[in-house]
């Protein structure tokens, strides 16, 4: 044993540790050597630490039969109980045990479609203690709510959006996490991240380092990130315990699928309004050398804060998304799509609300976008599951992780240039419920920048 | 407050300073004030997707579209949206969807086998609700944000004080990004301590050799990394800071570029929309200060004159006494009074280890002398010039 402990507070009264704002502050200590792990705070007078060494500092307490009052600790124990039934694949249940076996933290890299959301439910009841969800948006913050609601038949808390409800299962956004860390770092011993690849950016990544939570659970399909952040994952959550590739499981739980390129020209009208456009813009880009990316594309930005020119590209550019999103042929080609299956379940992704709401008017198919309320939400999505709804059309919403099994066509109207996004897309309607083929639309206008940003989709695709 | 994509700012050297709009150009801007509340005014009763392509149209090929932008933010502030109609828009769509499924294809455009076109649906559709086409349409998404219509909006009263907002605006969004705030403060100790408390900061205050003090504002964690979460806190605790009349301040502002310093002081001319506090907390303690300052003494007196760091909070005694050879001596009123209240102070007040603080104590509060540590005096209507300044004399 060390003498860093002061064996003589048993008589006394003891330490006692508590949760500031996403700090733990030790009152009391009385050893000869600074506590382990903590820093002196001379504005407070207090030894401080982040929230996050908890566990560490419990170990090396009890390894030294060290006494103290834990005032810090809010976590609730749970009774979590299948009111579905569940039967996971294989390949779930070895992730599962892959994690525990890893002491509990770590992630779980699996293709989107694999059922991901099956595993944190697992690993929930595994663990029965109070538990955080946090998600990239409130699309996905709802579905997982919905999730957990039916896999438990329990009240399910949310923070974000307009709802700020704490309960012993909660569900969040990684904004709202990081903004409210501080309060309730202390409730949850439980953090499960979904798409964990955006946790390394700096100002989520408090989340959780502002958290006591023992247990950490991170799940994505793409878990390296192209600035090598991944790396810190490591630390805050723990390293990969279980990956399974796409390739390994088409097939076998996932279902076939068909892409279908659509190239449609844009009407004389469109070509020459896009054409005006693209000479103001391109010039300005040929002339100033500008770039997509770093910081050619930053400067751009904030030169369209002071040079005219540079305003008025920045606006042909907007001007030219905007014909291309709503390229009049595309809503041709999509209708005749709707006419060839009308008896299929259809799910339709556009780049932008507007073109969402615009389809949703002309051919009367409901509308999922970050705007539907969380009721709603569920009504539709229950509704599209039976079958009383055949079509959906969406904005980003969908793209990551939120499934929809039943669909067994997607049409993409319009695209970005991400690699993350078009895999995600893809995953939607891979899931394992229908026999049948599954088929994928990419519409795409011919001739314009977006042709390009298809291609570049498709190289990083193949690349995986 | 703005967004931080609103927040116009120039780095030059180590330093970042918010692009104020200042007298020089504060003509053309305050056009722009008055154009784009009565724009806003105008729009009442209209959608918002209406007053957004006003705003658009407005803000045209501008270059200066941040400055259009955000003081239209600012004026929106407080603007309620409402849905046109009082109806179940969810219940509604729920209707049209479930009517729709039978008779899909939807087509825009009759072929050989389908006969019936879009603007046939949607009459079959409103004939089943029981309202006109164009109602349908109406109603389907009438809820959405675009489609709500501006109710009321609480608009600054006029220009001139839109700009001193959008001013102080820009100056709080450039702290989002703080990791901490320096602050030198020579007066008005109390008010800026009570802002610093009400935006959940903490301190640590060491005292200047000119007078005043150095106070570090940061937050919990920031103790062991380098965070900007607490800049929020920050830019909500600046216009508490500006209310004081002697103080500079140095923020840490982190930038792809590496971190810069902002600098501010009283000088700035910002103004502050936050309320002052009483100029006394009391009658008690005005009538003293007046009776004492009457005359001439070899002590002189100052209110709020001084900080004691008791760690995690500061005190700051009511009244600080002077001597001419240098002693300095303390003193707080402890009038007021409800028992958490009194059990508070007595255990801040007791943290408190010099023995150079008078407390003049109501002899009506449910205490004794046995309570305090120190040097005590009771008072019943008000405090007695002669107790203190014989008190003062002891030492």
């Amino acid at each position: 044993m060390t003498d860093l402990f002061d064996k003589t507070s048993d008589m006394k009264e003891q330490p006692v540790l508590r949760f500031h704002e996403g700090t733990l502050v030790l009152e009391g200590w009385t050893g000869e050597k600074d506590p382990p792990f903590f820093d002196w705070d001379p504005r407070t007078k207090q030894w401080r630490t982040l929230a996050t060494h908890y566990q560490k500092i419990l170990d090396i307490f009890s390894r030294n039969r060290f006494k103290f009052v834990d005032k810090a600790c809010q976590f609730e124990p749970c009774d979590f109980k299948w009111n579905l039934e569940f039967d996971p694949f294989p390949f779930q249940k070895e992730a599962v045990d892959a994690w525990i076996r890893a002491g509990k933290r770590g992630s779980i890299v699996l293709p989107t479609g694999s059922g991901k959301s099956f595993v944190a439910l697992d690993v929930m009841h595994r663990i029965q203690t109070s538990a955080l969800v946090v998600c990239p948006t409130l699309d996905l913050m709802f579905q997982w709510y919905d999730r957990i609601t039916d896999a438990f038949a329990m009240e399910t808390g949310l923070l974000g959006g307009r709802y700020h409800e704490i309960r012993s299962v909660t569900v969040t956004t990684y904004d709202s996490a990081y903004r409210h860390m501080d309060r309730y770092g202390n409730r949850f011993g439980l953090l499960i991240f979904d798409e964990i690849h955006h946790l390394p950016a700096s100002s989520y990544r408090q989340i959780p380092e502002l958290s006591l939570a023992p247990y950490r659970l991170g799940l994505t399909a793409t878990y390296k990130r192209s600035d090598s952040r991944h790396v810190d994952l490591n630390h805050l959550v723990g390293e990969v315990v279980y990956q399974k590739e796409i390739r390994d499981m088409a097939g076998e739980f996932l279902a076939d699928y068909e892409i279908h390129r659509i190239r449609i020209p844009l009407t004389e009208e469109e070509k020459s309004d896009y054409q005006q456009r693209n000479m103001t813009y391109s010039s300005y880009v040929r002339d100033q050398q500008v770039r997509f990316y770093g910081d050619k594309w930053k400067t751009f930005i904030s030169q369209s804060g002071y040079s005219p020119d540079a305003r008025k590209a920045m606006l042909a550019r907007k001007a030219m998304r905007h014909i291309v999103f709503g390229a009049e042929k595309k809503l041709e080609i999509l209708e005749s799509l709707l006419k060839q299956h009308t008896h299929d379940r259809v799910i339709i992704f556009t780049e932008d609300n507007a073109l969402v709401y615009k389809i949703a008017e002309t051919y009367f198919i409901p509308a999922l976008t970050h705007q539907t309320e969380k009721t709603e939400r569920k009504e539709m999505l229950q509704a599209f599951r039976e079958g009383r709804y055949r079509y959906l059309v969406t904005s980003k919403v969908l793209n990551e992780g939120v499934d929809v099994p039943e669909a067994n066509v997607a049409i993409i109207l319009s695209g970005s240039a991400s690699a993350t996004e078009y895999l995600q897309r893809l995953g939607r309607i891979l899931r394992k419920k229908s026999k049948k083929t599954a088929l994928l639309y990419e519409i795409v206008a011919e001739g314009t920048k977006e042709t390009n940003i298809s291609y570049r989709r498709r190289q990083s695709h193949a690349d995986e | 407050m703005l967004t931080s994509e609103l927040v116009r700012y120039k780095i030059t050297g180590d330093t970042i300073s918010p692009r104020f709009i200042l007298r020089n150009r504060a003509s053309r801007y305050l056009v722009d004030c008055r154009n784009l509340i009565c724009l806003i005014r105008a729009h009442t009763g209209k959608s918002q997707k209406e007053l957004l392509t006003a705003l658009t149209d407005y803000e045209g090929e501008r270059t200066d579209f941040k400055i259009v932008r955000g003081l239209s933010k600012l004026i929106l502030e407080k603007a309620e949206f409402a849905p046109p109609h009082n109806i179940d828009y969810v219940r509604f769509r729920e209707q049209v969807f479930s009517e729709v499924q039978s008779r899909y294809p939807v087509l825009t455009r009759r072929d050989l086998i389908h006969q019936k076109t879009r603007s046939d649906v949607l009459k079959e559709l409103a004939d089943q609700l029981s309202f006109s086409p164009e109602e349908v349409m109406a109603r389907l998404y009438g809820d959405l944000q675009e489609n709500q219509i501006l109710k009321s909006c609480t608009i600054e009263p006029d220009e001139a004080a839109l700009l001193k907002r959008y001013n102080l605006a820009l100056a709080q969004g450039l702290l989002y990004r703080a990791q901490r705030m320096m602050i030198r403060l020579r007066s008005d100790y109390r008010l800026v301590f009570q802002y610093i408390k009400l935006a959940g900061l903490m301190h640590w205050i060491s005292p200047m050799d000119s007078g005043g003090y150095e106070i570090v504002v940061n937050g919990p964690a920031s103790l062991l990394s380098n965070t900007q979460r607490y800049g929020i806190r920050m830019a909500a605790f600046l216009p508490g800071l500006i209310l004081s009349n002697d103080w500079d301040m140095c923020a840490e502002i982190k930038t792809a570029g590496g971190v810069k310093q902002f600098q501010l002081n009283h000088g700035c001319g910002l103004t502050s929309h936050y309320g002052a506090l009483p100029p006394f907390d009391s009658a008690i303690e005005q009538n003293f200060y007046e009776k004492f300052s009457r005359k001439e003494r070899s002590w002189s007196i100052e209110r709020e004159g001084s900080l004691i760091d008791l760690g995690g909070s500061v005190f700051i005694p009511d009244f600080t006494f002077r001597h001419e050879d240098g002693r300095t001596v303390y003193m707080e009123i402890v009038g007021y009074w409800t028992p958490e209240y009194l059990k508070k102070k007595i255990e801040k007040l007791n943290l408190f280890q010099g023995d150079n603080l008078i407390l003049a104590v109501n002899s009506q509060l449910n205490c004794g002398r046995g309570d305090f540590k120190g040097k005590v005096i009771f008072y019943r209507t008000g405090i007695k010039l002669a107790d203190v300044l014989a008190m003062l004399d002891r030492d």
